[in-house]
């Protein structure tokens, strides 16, 4: 009796592996911050397909979802996109019955202020944006951002390619907040990032990592958790939130309103806020989780890792940029400055 | 039905495949190119269909034109470095190689079967710091330092004519080859020195190449978008990159179908002069 049942079950289970094994689901995340293990890991595990593709910068992402069925189920936007993208209709409201997990959420993650009550996102990691420099060209340990204006390091400093990023450095620099929609301050940190263009190697935003590691730049801007993937592998390269401020950003799931795989998205969502799949990928990506029980899962290089998990007086001086609204334009204008100057 | 009628049909029937491709994949999404550079915008990125001219005079803003200039510069400049460097190779190849003419047309071309930006991936492994050109150097001692070659604006020229080399030898090639070698005896026998018999003759028989040459260059040479960004840093953007930055980073999407416009009205008005040009050349030679 008992063998029959069992002969039942794997036959059903066989029969819903099968069936479950044509279940889509298509990613959209930040380059470096879900690792393909963790892809790899759940496609095993649920029998559902994944494809995965990255971007480097929250409009690229917008880009594609507001020019139409993008055919993405889940997307990965930082704070201020979630507001941007929620204003324009192209977010599913979220259904927390479906994310049984959510309770696992750190208490500073379960009231955010660009999206209350969790309606449109659900916070995956969080992280700074701030500078690294390489030891073997960087002798005094820099803590502003004039480091990145200094000509002794002509040719080899680098910027990231990315608007607002640039302008937390722009406007920090002359002493204003990031994300400001003040014309003025704004047309001051358009002056500033053009005079720093003759000290400049270039922008970048994908491999700035690597350039840093390399010594092909002394200082880079960029985010921490690229930074400290490549401070595993080499020590030399230090990171840094600046004094006046650098920036915190979170990073969250979300389901684009024209996703055809909904169900799939939740399992997602579901799988990754588990402690033990948190702490893989934290660990991993070397970011910062958002799962408190995560965080005591992780190693001890990387839960104590400051360029990960930045004192907390640090983390009170950072700028939260949210949407800027109608001073995008006034950002655009500036940049478009920036990037034709010679 | 008469002969002729049948003829036609016949030609409609050929032609049918290629002209519906044409009009498939080239001529409607141009339309759709132009419809959207006539919608409007909002804050947030979202293009609603309508008739402004919004983009084109937003367009015509001082901000946008250091872009063209500098577009135009870079692919003036490129076409003269293409020009210097790929006239003597194609007349190398195509008067002087005689056997091994077909090899090395080969060795040119076939690096252009791996993609193009794993090409140009490889070019910043030879320009890097830390990259094969600066540690033989060091290696030689010719240099204490590395020269800094990425980021910079001979870094872009380099990685423009490795890109247009083969577009500028081959008409080039093409048009030399087909020369009659009569003529330079004819003009070696009545006492031309051989700088004389290149000037001319060799040189103005060889102009319809070299004017297929620049076209080939010059009009794709305004849209790159990777070498700039790739060896120049990013500093110096051009059309091609003010297209992408419009549509991805700024999310505007009329302003970048109007930007694609005028690029395809500036490359029409080259290709029409070029046209132009090639006629009086062939008439004043018959």
């Amino acid at each position: 009796m008992k063998n029959w049942r069992t002969l039942f079950t794997s036959v059903s289970l066989i029969a819903f592996a099968s069936g479950a094994s044509a279940a889509e689901l298509n990613i959209y995340a930040w380059s470096g911050e879900v690792p393909q293990e963790i892809v790899d890991d759940f496609a095993k595990e649920t029998g559902i397909t994944v494809t995965f593709d990255t971007y480097d910068s929250n409009e690229t992402m917008m880009a594609k979802l507001s020019a139409g069925a993008s055919g993405y189920d889940l997307i990965e936007p930082s704070q201020y996109t979630v507001q941007v993208l929620a204003k324009q209709g192209l977010l599913k409201e979220l259904d927390h019955t479906k994310i049984p997990n959510l309770g696992n959420l750190g208490a500073p993650f379960r009231e955010v202020s660009f999206d209350p009550g969790q309606k449109w996102s659900v916070p995956y990691i969080w992280g700074t944006t701030g500078f690294a420099y390489n030891e073997d060209c960087v002798k005094t340990p820099p803590t502003s951002w004039k480091a990145l204006w200094d000509p002794q390091y002509e040719g080899r400093i680098y910027m990231l390619d990315n608007m607002l990023a640039a302008y937390i450095a722009g406007l920090q620099v002359n002493g204003f907040k990031a994300g400001t929609t003040n014309a003025e301050e704004i047309e001051k940190a358009t002056q500033s990032l053009i005079e720093q263009k003759k000290v400049l190697g270039g922008y970048n935003s994908t491999n700035f990592g690597d350039l840093v590691a390399s010594g092909e730049a002394c200082i880079v801007q960029g985010w921490n958790g690229s930074i400290a993937q490549v401070m595993a592998t080499n020590p030399n390269v230090k990171y840094v939130i600046p004094d006046e401020g650098g920036s915190m950003w979170i990073d969250g799931f979300a389901i684009p309103a024209s996703a055809k795989n909904v169900e799939e998205a939740y399992k997602f969502i579901d799988y990754i806020m588990r402690p033990e799949v948190a702490a893989k990928a934290a660990d991993l990506s070397k970011s910062a989780t958002v799962i408190d029980e995560a965080k005591a899962l992780l190693p001890k290089e990387v839960a104590e890792n400051a360029a990960i998990y930045p004192p907390e007086d640090k983390l009170m001086k950072a700028d939260f940029i949210l949407d800027v609204g109608d001073a995008t334009k006034l950002y655009q204008d500036g940049w478009t400055k920036v990037k034709t100057a010679q | 039905m008469t002969a002729a009628r049948r003829g036609n049909l016949v030609t409609l029937a050929l032609l049918a495949p290629s002209l519906l491709s044409a009009i498939l994949l080239l001529v409607i999404p141009i339309l759709i190119v132009i419809a959207f550079s006539f919608a409007e915008q909002d804050t947030y990125g979202g293009a609603k269909f309508g008739f402004t001219l919004t983009s084109y005079r937003e367009l015509f803003q001082s901000i946008y034109l250091p872009i063209f200039v500098n577009s135009l510069q870079l692919a003036a400049v490129s076409t003269l470095v293409c020009l210097l460097v790929g006239y003597p190779i194609a007349y190398f190849i195509a008067l002087r190689a005689g056997r091994y003419a077909g090899i090395l047309l080969a060795l040119l071309l076939i690096p252009f079967w791996i993609d193009f930006i794993v090409r140009m991936s490889a070019w910043m492994v030879l320009l890097g710091r830390n990259g094969t050109i600066n540690s033989a150097l060091l290696g030689l001692g010719f240099i204490e330092q590395p020269i800094r070659m990425i980021g910079t604006y001979p870094a872009v020229l380099v990685g423009m004519l490795y890109a247009f080399l083969p577009t500028t030898v081959l008409p080039i090639h093409a048009a030399l080859n087909g020369l009659d070698r009569r003529l330079l005896e004819a003009a070696d026998d009545l006492g031309a020195t051989p700088l004389q018999s290149f000037w001319r003759v060799t040189f103005p028989l060889s102009l319809p190449g070299v004017m297929a040459a620049i076209l080939f260059v010059f009009v794709p040479a305004m849209g790159v978008y990777a070498i700039p960004v790739l060896l120049g840093g990013g500093k110096s953007i051009i059309l091609g990159n003010l297209i992408v930055q419009l549509f991805l980073d700024f999310r505007n999407i009329p302003l970048g179908a109007a930007v694609s416009v005028v690029l395809l009205a500036i490359s029409s008005v080259i290709i029409v002069c070029y046209m132009r040009v090639l006629r009086s050349v062939e008439e004043a030679r018959a």
